[in-house]
């Protein structure tokens, strides 16, 4: 192994050892609530909510006049 | 501005579907938004032309097209607004009235707002709102904060699908109309130090791409808008109650009737919870617990950026300040992809295959060096041919020989690739002090008279034919 290579790689490992005590020293881990949008079928039928409730209070018996909405 | 009018279908679209219902609207209404388009950019295009021919540069026509953008914007979301909102203009109507389309900020557009690069999502906002100063830009601050990168994206597109496709196709093809000799001749640099790089067939070229593709753009823009202003003002939900309201109008009266008695007791429950219990279904939007990085000394309130309104100034620094940070990473990114490649030529390979074993070659310099090929006294055969004037070939037997001595019984591992120097920086390794002076001489000398054409003096060869003993000697 070359000097050059040498110096080469210590440069490069001094680089990414000081990046990683410089994210380490600045960052830190905290827990977070993050909001996950609507999937499936919610994601598809902005009405869908709406429809849930209707057939629980028994108004609608399918969702299919809902689900016909643009 | 009334959703209710609408003409498209409105609902929840990511920002890329937007764009794509602005090119399904273009399709729809391509007639009524390329004529007046054809008109007024034929119209700039012909005065560009005219400014060019008086300034004897075509650059000029070139300039003048690219920079009046704004204003064929301005006719074509003109139409497509009225289109979208079931109002189709003719193009008399459009022409007829231009104090619709041209009032509305343009020369703001045309001087310091250019380089807007979210220019077609921006423009209904004065456009079509007639937000000025201040409200516009607190408008435009609230449009664009989720799909700000994605008018920007648009817009990037956009331009490289005008310069790289259609630009370059149209001046290939334009360049078609020209004599074949017509570029013969012709210096690229000085062209272009003197601006002169750019033709009229290259001016043609521009003025078509932009005719054609500037309506795709302005339509995706606006397309952006209205489903921002969808999902921001709920445009989506009033049309559709709306039109519940006007098909079911009587039903709904009877319904509401029949139902009054369930309602009423609907009304026991607690309307809250039983919502709720409905979105607590997966599918629905929720907080999950996640982990995120956070600094851990978040910046004082004197280190964050100013959020007041400094006016157009600000605007400007702000967005040079984006241009320079974009440059910065994008340096930064050459810089460290630089760096690696650098990095990786540099150091050794993980998996180099295992060299080959050394073969001493039949032949080095295009010389033939086996030792059965060889006189076996050397020095006796060069001094012959030395004495009968042979001077010349006797140095390239001398030379021949010397490479054979160092390769067959030296060992020294001399290749094909090798100069002469290298090959004596590798014998000098291997050689005492004696011979390696030798070589020293033998290949200067044969070098001189090889690529130099300087032929030794007879003396000088019988001095080096009578010297290889120090060579030949075990």
């Amino acid at each position: 192994v070359s000097r050059t290579s040498l110096i080469v790689v210590a440069v490069l490992l001094a680089l990414v050892g000081g990046g990683v005590w410089w994210w380490n020293a600045t960052f830190v881990r905290v827990p977070a609530k993050v909001w996950v949008g609507a999937s499936g079928e919610a994601r598809l039928r902005p009405f869908l909510a709406a429809g849930t409730l209707r057939r629980a209070h028994g108004h609608l018996r399918e969702g299919a006049a809902l689900a016909s909405r643009p | 501005v009334q959703p209710a009018d609408i003409a498209i279908t409105l609902r929840r679209r990511s920002p890329w579907e937007a764009m794509d219902l602005g090119l399904a609207m273009l399709q729809r209404w391509w007639r009524l938004v390329y004529l007046p388009h054809f008109a007024v950019g034929i119209a700039v295009a012909l005065a560009g032309w005219g400014l060019s021919l008086l300034a004897g540069k075509a650059i000029v026509a070139l300039l003048f097209v690219w920079w009046l953008k704004p204003l064929y914007d301005r006719v074509v979301l003109h139409v497509l607004s009225r289109a979208v909102f079931g109002e189709a203009q003719t193009t008399r109507h459009v022409l007829g009235a231009p104090g619709e389309w041209l009032r509305t900020g343009l020369f703001w557009r045309l001087t310091l707002g250019r380089f807007d690069t979210a220019r077609a999502f921006n423009l209904p906002v004065r456009q079509l709102e007639g937000q000025r100063a201040r409200a516009a830009r607190e408008r435009r601050s609230v449009l664009g904060r989720r799909v700000g990168s994605y008018a920007t994206w648009l817009h990037l597109v956009c331009f490289g699908f005008e310069v790289v496709v259609l630009y370059w196709g149209l001046s290939h093809f334009t360049s078609l109309l020209l004599p074949a000799k017509a570029a013969e001749g012709q210096d690229f640099t000085q062209a272009f130090l003197s601006g002169n790089v750019f033709g009229y067939d290259d001016v043609l070229a521009y003025a078509a791409a932009v005719l054609l593709l500037e309506p795709f753009y302005v339509a995706a823009g606006f397309a952006l808008y209205l489903n921002r202003r969808t999902l921001l003002e709920g445009w989506d939900i009033e049309v559709a109650l709306r039109k519940i309201t006007q098909r079911h109008a009587v039903t709904a009266m009877l319904a509401i009737c029949c139902m009054l008695p369930l309602l009423c007791f609907a009304a026991e429950k607690d309307p809250r919870q039983e919502i709720a219990e409905v979105l607590k279904a997966p599918e629905f939007p929720h907080q999950i617990d996640s982990m995120r990085w956070q600094r851990r000394n978040p910046l004082e309130e004197s280190e964050r950026p100013p959020s007041g309104d400094g006016g157009w100034l600000r605007e400007l620094g702000v967005a040079l300040a984006g241009i320079l940070r974009a440059l910065f990473w994008v340096a930064a990114a050459g810089v460290l992809a630089y760096a690696i490649w650098w990095a990786m030529r540099m150091l050794p390979r993980m998996h180099s295959p295992l060299a080959e074993a050394y073969r001493p070659p039949a032949s080095l310099f295009g010389m033939e060096i086996a030792p059965e090929k060889l006189p076996a006294d050397i020095g006796a055969a060069a001094a012959a041919l030395a004495r009968a004037g042979r001077l010349r070939e006797a140095l390239a037997l001398l030379y021949r020989g010397a490479l054979s001595d160092l390769v067959h019984r030296r060992g020294v591992e001399l290749l094909a690739s090798h100069t002469e120097l290298e090959a004596l920086q590798l014998a000098t390794k291997r050689l005492d002090s004696d011979r390696s002076a030798y070589l020293q001489t033998l290949v200067r000398t044969w070098r001189e008279c090889a690529y130099s054409r300087r032929a030794p003096g007879q003396p000088e060869v019988e001095h080096l034919a009578a010297g290889y003993a120090v060579m030949a000697a075990p």
